[in-house]
């Protein structure tokens, strides 16, 4: 389905980013000499709002695209492989979860969960007992109703079944309890850990809370990364 | 789950907006049709009339005024043939058939045809098509009359009725003179024919000639006493009685004859046309014209008016295409989002360019076949009211080829109206629309 990078010499690790250069117009830049992150790690990535978290996540998902460096998933550099394959390699591998949860309306919550399964080349049994499989591991009960129709907390279950379905390796979770009061906010974490786990997939998740440090292992400063630039 | 269930709910999720589209391209195309087979029918229409008449011979000034006055009423020909003439023309040669037809009395604006009983029986106002009765017969007597199909239903006529016809093809406040004396009862109705011939009433010479030799004697009875005339009204006339064996051959006037040359079972044409044509031209006193060659040539003449008619249709295509184009980069700018979040699922920049594509032309899909239903309806309807208000019988019916060729048009168009907006999705940058909304 998509094409292995022949420099994949680091498949040990989920995510190894090196030498990566990305820069704003406006001269904010981000440098990373040197990231990696376990298969089935579970990593927080904080900073204040705005500091670049977000861009960070987005060029490791492949929608941002860096002037240097490489980025590894599981072995293959996302960033030499030709603009479709990089589409493909993210819906087969990569799962993002928002803040706004980002769900397509109109659609149903199993339709949600079949897009990224569809356009990773699942077949159509494939994607329905897939889709099936990680909207019941969420607790999800109507996976046929209009995601519009259900509650704030069903839909944020849904955008994590999303995430996760199809054996991602990666989970990418960018502010995902932004907007929620400190109780939810930790019930979110959970819920996104523990999809992580089952599902066996590395997370990243991104937070400028630094109430979320207590949850994670390991922290990463997104400081680290932008130190002498100006903020974009 | 595949491209199509995507690209279905993203119409759905705007439903309003599609609809609205897809009627603009219904519209457009529906309307280009109708154009077209109105174009088709009205020339149609023009082609039938002349049916299987081979040769039309009158005194007209021309080939064509000859045509139009003699096959499509359009104005009582000016100038008489005598019924020798007639029956010289009708000796010359072993036709398979010659119908004399006097013209100039009318009945309330419709033109009456005095003429003999071959022309309801012999002559096809469609070629293949004789005239059949819808009720009663054929006139056989003096003083009756046959109405055709439109003239019966605009002057309520039935079997029974007496009519009093007028002298002139005008009313009779335009000069026309009735001739009172001479009531003519309706003995038949024809059915419909889709000709000129629908509009007109039919009776036999003879009757025509008496009214005629009435009138002229009546005149003639006026010069003599024109010092009395002053204080007279005009129907105040001193009659005499004409009986047909009184006519004169000054009396059996015509203004045209029909005329077909024999040709094999099923064949409409014949050899001996063009020489039986040459021969007739060398007489001076009458005009000979070909009336499918005048009809052709009239049609050729007009024929710049259907350009006008499909730029028009044209044009009413590529505004709609242009509505298409400003609805779907519309939706775009509203849509940015869910192009993004597909975009972060796996899905490429082509494929939303083509799920965009896709979208637009199924809008012009559904668009056109709605179209082609409402062209269907419309011509029925324009048919009923083209019949009903002006008497042109229309065939009415949609071209297949030409609802394939518009409908695929309008699906092209309306799928290079959806390439704009399919551009902005497949340039959309994907990171600036996953943010929160503020």
């Amino acid at each position: 389905m998509h094409r292995e990078s022949p420099e994949s010499n680091s498949s040990a690790c989920a995510i190894d980013i090196r030498g990566l250069e990305f820069s704003y117009s406006r001269g904010f830049r981000i440098v990373v000499k040197r990231l990696t992150i376990a298969p089935e790690e579970q990593v927080l990535l904080a900073g204040p709002s705005g500091s670049g978290k977000s861009t960070l996540l987005h060029l490791i998902a492949g929608v941002e695209h860096p002037s240097k460096g490489s980025i590894l998933i599981g072995g293959t550099d996302i960033v030499a492989l030709r603009r479709g394959a990089q589409d493909r390699f993210r819906g087969n591998h990569v799962g993002m979860i928002f803040q706004t949860f980002n769900l397509l309306h109109g659609f149903s919550a199993r339709e949600n969960v079949e897009v990224p399964l569809m356009l990773a080349g699942h077949s159509a049994s494939e994607q329905r007992q897939l889709a099936l499989e990680a909207l019941a591991r969420l607790s999800i009960d109507a996976p046929d109703a209009p995601v519009d129709t259900l509650s704030v907390g069903q839909q944020q279950r849904v955008a994590v079944a999303r995430a996760i379905a199809g054996g991602k390796r990666v989970v990418l979770a960018d502010e995902p309890t932004a907007s929620l009061d400190r109780a939810n906010a930790a019930a979110t974490v959970a819920l996104i850990k523990e999809a992580a786990k089952r599902a066996g997939a590395a997370l990243l998740m991104s937070s400028h809370d630094p109430e979320m440090r207590e949850a994670f292992d390991r922290v990463v400063e997104i400081e680290e990364f932008t130190r002498g630039g100006a903020r974009p | 789950m595949n491209d199509m269930v995507i690209v279905v709910r993203s119409l759905r999720a705007r439903t309003l907006a599609s609809v609205v589209t897809a009627a603009m391209v219904a519209v457009a195309v529906a309307l280009l049709l109708v154009l077209l087979s109105m174009r088709t029918a009205a020339s149609d229409a023009f082609r039938r009339g002349t049916g299987n008449v081979h040769l039309l011979v009158s005194a007209d000034a021309s080939p064509l005024v000859a045509v139009l006055n003699g096959l499509f009423y359009a104005n009582p020909p000016a100038n008489p043939i005598s019924h020798t003439k007639f029956a010289e023309i009708r000796d010359s040669f072993p036709w398979s058939w010659a119908i004399p037809t006097q013209l100039g009395d009318s009945y309330r604006g419709s033109p009456v045809v005095a003429t003999s009983p071959e022309f309801l029986s012999a002559f096809e106002p469609s070629v293949g098509r004789p005239f059949t009765l819808r009720d009663g017969r054929a006139f056989v007597a003096p003083f009756e009359v046959v109405a055709g199909s439109d003239a019966a239903r605009a002057h309520g006529l039935a079997l029974g009725s007496k009519i009093a016809l007028t002298h002139g093809a005008g009313a009779l406040a335009q000069g026309g003179h009735e001739h009172t004396d001479h009531p003519y009862a309706v003995v038949g109705i024809l059915s419909p024919t889709g000709s000129a011939h629908d509009r007109a009433l039919f009776t036999n010479l003879e009757s025509s000639w008496v009214i005629h030799a009435e009138e002229r004697h009546e005149r003639e009875s006026e010069g003599e006493h024109e010092d009395h005339a002053a204080g007279e009204s005009g129907d105040d006339h001193d009659h005499r009685h004409v009986e047909v064996a009184d006519l004169t051959d000054a009396d059996r006037l015509i203004t045209g004859i029909l005329l077909r040359i024999p040709t094999r079972p099923g064949s409409d044409a014949s050899a001996s046309l063009a020489t039986q044509f040459d021969r007739l031209r060398r007489d001076t006193s009458i005009t000979v014209a070909q009336p499918a060659q005048q009809i052709g040539r009239l049609m050729a003449i007009v024929g710049d008016i259907d350009w006008l008619f499909i730029a028009m249709a044209v044009v009413v295509l590529l505004s709609s295409a242009v509505s298409i184009l400003l609805a779907m980069v519309a939706s775009m700018e509203l849509r940015r989002r869910q192009v993004a979040i597909l975009r972060v699922l796996g899905a490429s920049s082509w494929r939303v360019f083509s799920l965009a594509v896709t979208e637009s032309t199924l809008i012009g899909l559904v668009g056109s076949l709605a179209g082609c239903a409402i062209a269907v309806g419309g011509c029925a309807l324009a048919t009923t009211l083209l019949a009903d208000r002006i008497g042109l019988a229309l065939s009415g019916a949609i071209d297949p080829r030409s609802a394939i060729l518009v409908s695929l048009g309008a699906i092209v168009l309306s799928a290079i109206a959806g390439i704009v907006p399919a551009a902005k999705a497949y340039s959309t940058t994907v990171a600036d629309h996953l943010r929160p909304i503020a």
